[in-house]
């Protein structure tokens, strides 16, 4: 049965791997770069011991890659569209009818149907892993200056989740629906939504954020290895409490711009206090525990229901 | 030994009976010399193979033609024909045939006409055939 | 050859929701027999398959297949039986050959030489993709699909509406001579009589999701009769059991009836019925929902 399935999936396992070629000719030689950067320009050692002049180094490093990151960000649609490549064979049988063929042979239904989300889970598993691996080698040296964090989409568990998750999405809308297309269109839509509203509205919230402050502006902050949301900056008295802006027009450098003196708000006592609310780095596999558990509930409840329906409805 | 020495025919409208056309047909090749005695016939997988008729009806023919005594079935050979069915005397024929003609006229003139006459021939055929087969 | 039916089923019946497919179906189908599920469409002869071979659960009755239960035993009996659904579903990306060879990964009972020659004898190359064949060699590869795992009961649901006079022929030539070689129980489902007289040598009519009459075609043809005469009650009519369809002129009634004794009444013009009108006639009774009984022929064999 493993030679048919195989035969059976042989297009959309050659577009599947065609797909993390692309992905791999993109990643790799673009990776190399950047480490041969970060090597070159001594990164690693500032890395070891922030001093001030080094944190402008270590944000200058950072944001040479800038427009890198968000081309390699859509590589986030990678696992929909793994999940759908792999779940669509499963879903064809029962749009084209050759399910009454399969469960017709020698093997039972519930022995095809196991061996079959096997297969698929087993698929999903290596194509994730692949990727997981690759994208954890290529943010090395971004990962190193600010954290795990902003790789969060790309690392550790999750990735797994997203694509197991996508296939499920996609076999269980197509025993429903019968038809491929629809359901694939139907996941996507479903799967962006998804993890788009839980990386901005869930993530932050896995564990309540920590604040910081701090006296000595930006610097002070020394969260590097850290998911920062929100930094607000004030304006306090050396006793701590709030200074109204309109107060200290006269140290502005000059009347339209936004800058203060901070030699002038040293003689009037006042400083300027930076808060931040932020994950800290430690907590990077907690919270990759805690949203690939919950994109792995929602694949076992999928699956489960596309279990129960192909034998309620189906037979 | 060749077997498919006969190719069957079948007529889906005369009103008879398939296995009964299969059986007039062997029969007929054996009067006409198409089969000899010792020649096989061909085997129900032949047949059913061209005619695409349920294998039971040629098993039912070759039965009849075995309890006839015109063929005889040799079993894991298959089925033979045994005797050989000899053409009607020429003589014979021609007396038969003015019979047949003085009985016909007689019919016409008692009203029947040439239904009348043909469902009279059958249905007293079918009456002997019963009266022999009990 | 067993005397035991290749398949029975009691008071069968599939229901959707709250409306009746199929309704207390109980037949038995003898080894060696080629069966004619005959019935208009909706009447539920692909339901009634899909119970026999376990892929629908029913939901009233039982049903065995050579004495097991195709969905509580389906390991057993999945391997005995031959399937071919509506419209022939096959994996069109496949050559022929890759497709003999599926079957031959998922069947352990395979065999590949019948397969193989059965194909070839028939013309149809192995090196094709399986979705360029004809409508006819499709239909004649899902055969060979079923034919190869060499089964005892071969089952197959309307195999050859779609197809051409020539390709129905050649399925059917090649049909028995497999019924001929293996001695394999056929039950095959149409909506179209005539061409499975000559094929079949049982009957089921199911219309209206009920089984109308069921036995051996000769059995069945002799036991009814069609009676002509002079205008009168089909209620006064002796020693019948039912009346199928009456109709009536002016000066004449003509019945179609099922009756065990011969009659011998010379007022009737008695002839027999041809197996078209018979089904006809039981149809139409359905259709009508006309008053007279209808025989429920259990089948004997």
């Amino acid at each position: 049965m493993i030679w048919v399935t195989w035969r059976q999936q042989r297009t959309e396992t050659l577009i599947a791997a065609l797909l993390l070629g692309l992905v791999v000719a993109l990643l790799v030689p673009t990776g190399l770069h950047i480490a041969s950067v970060y090597d070159s320009e001594g990164i690693a050692a500032c890395v070891a011991k922030p001093s001030l002049d080094c944190g402008g180094q270590l944000d200058q490093f950072v944001s040479r890659w800038d427009s890198l990151v968000n081309a390699v960000g859509w590589l986030n649609l990678v696992p929909a569209l793994i999940g759908s490549l792999v779940a669509m064979p499963l879903v064809l049988e029962f749009e084209r009818g050759t399910f009454r063929l399969a469960w017709t042979q020698s093997v039972t239904r519930d022995r095809w149907l196991a061996i079959r989300i096997a297969l698929i889970v087993g698929t999903c598993v290596a194509a994730a892993a692949l990727l997981t691996g690759l994208m954890t080698w290529w943010r090395g040296p971004l990962d190193d200056v600010n954290g795990r964090f902003d790789g969060f989409d790309f690392e550790g568990l999750v990735p797994f989740a997203y694509t197991l998750f996508a296939a499920a999405l996609v076999v269980a809308l197509g025993v429903v629906l019968r038809r491929s297309a629809a359901a694939v269109g139907l996941a996507f839509v479903t799967f962006i939504a998804l993890r788009v509203g839980i990386a901005t509205w869930a993530r932050p919230h896995y564990l309540a954020p920590l604040h910081e402050t701090s006296t000595t502006g930006p610097a002070g902050l020394a969260l590097r290895d850290a998911w920062v949301f929100t930094e607000r900056g004030d304006l306090r008295t050396a006793a701590g409490t709030p200074v109204d802006p309109l107060a200290v027009r006269g140290c502005l450098t000059d009347p339209g711009a936004k800058r203060l003196d901070n030699a002038c708000l040293d003689r009037h006592g006042i400083v300027e206090t930076l808060t931040a609310t932020y994950q800290p780095g430690s907590r990077f596999w907690l919270f990759q525990a805690i949203e690939a558990g919950m994109f792995a509930a929602l694949t076992l409840a999928l699956l489960a229901f596309a279990v129960w329906w192909i034998r309620k409805r189906i037979s | 030994m060749v077997s498919g020495m006969i190719e069957f025919r079948l007529s889906a409208r005369s009103g008879v009976p398939t296995y009964l056309q299969l059986v007039q047909q062997v029969r007929q090749a054996v009067r006409l010399g198409m089969l000899q005695p010792g020649d096989q016939l061909p085997t129900v997988k032949t047949v059913v193979g061209s005619l695409a008729i349920n294998p039971n009806t040629v098993l039912k023919a070759y039965r009849e033609l075995d309890r006839e005594g015109l063929v005889e079935a040799r079993p894991g050979q298959g089925t033979f024909v045994s005797r050989a069915l000899p053409p009607t005397p020429p003589g014979d024929y021609a007396r038969l045939q003015s019979a047949l003609l003085d009985w016909i006229r007689r019919a016409r003139d008692a009203g029947l006409d040439e239904d009348d006459v043909a469902a009279l021939v059958a249905a007293t055929l079918q009456a002997v055939a019963a009266r022999e087969a009990a | 050859m067993s005397a035991h039916p290749v398949v029975e089923t009691r008071g069968l019946g599939k229901r959707y929701g709250s409306r009746w497919a199929l309704r207390d179906c109980s037949l038995e189908i003898p080894a060696g027999s080629v069966t004619a599920l005959i019935g208009p469409n909706g009447a539920g002869k692909t339901t009634l398959l899909h119970m026999l071979i376990g892929l629908s659960r029913p939901s009233a009755g039982e049903v065995r297949i050579l004495g097991r239960s195709p969905r509580e035993q389906p390991a057993l009996v999945l391997p005995r039986v031959g399937f071919v659904a509506q419209e022939h579903p096959l994996y069109r990306s496949f050559t022929l050959a890759e497709l003999l060879e599926a079957g031959r990964r998922l069947n352990p009972r395979w065999d590949a030489e019948l397969a193989t020659s059965r194909v070839t004898r028939l013309g149809i190359p192995l090196s094709q993709k399986v979705g360029r064949l004809s409508g006819g060699q499709q239909a004649q590869v899902a055969l060979t699909l079923a034919l190869g795992k060499r089964p005892d009961l071969l089952v197959l649901d309307e195999p050859v509406a779609s197809l051409d006079p020539l390709a129905r022929r050649e399925f059917l030539q090649g049909l028995m001579e497999a019924v001929a070689g293996e001695g394999l129980t056929v039950v095959l489902s149409s909506h179209i009589v005539a061409e499975l007289e000559r094929v079949c040598d049982h009957l089921v009519i199911l219309a209206s999701g009920g089984v109308q009459l069921a036995g051996p075609i000769d059995e069945i043809l002799g036991a009814h009769r069609l009676l002509t005469g002079t205008r009168r009650d089909p209620g006064a009519v002796a020693r019948i059991d039912s009346v199928i369809r009456a109709s009536h002129t002016e000066r004449q009634t003509m019945l179609l009836v099922r009756a065990e004794r011969p009659i011998a009444d010379p007022s009737w013009q008695v002839d027999e019925v041809g197996l078209e009108e018979l089904v006809l006639a039981y149809l139409e009774q359905q259709a009508g929902h006309a008053a007279p009984e209808v025989g429920r022929l259990e089948l004997a064999s």
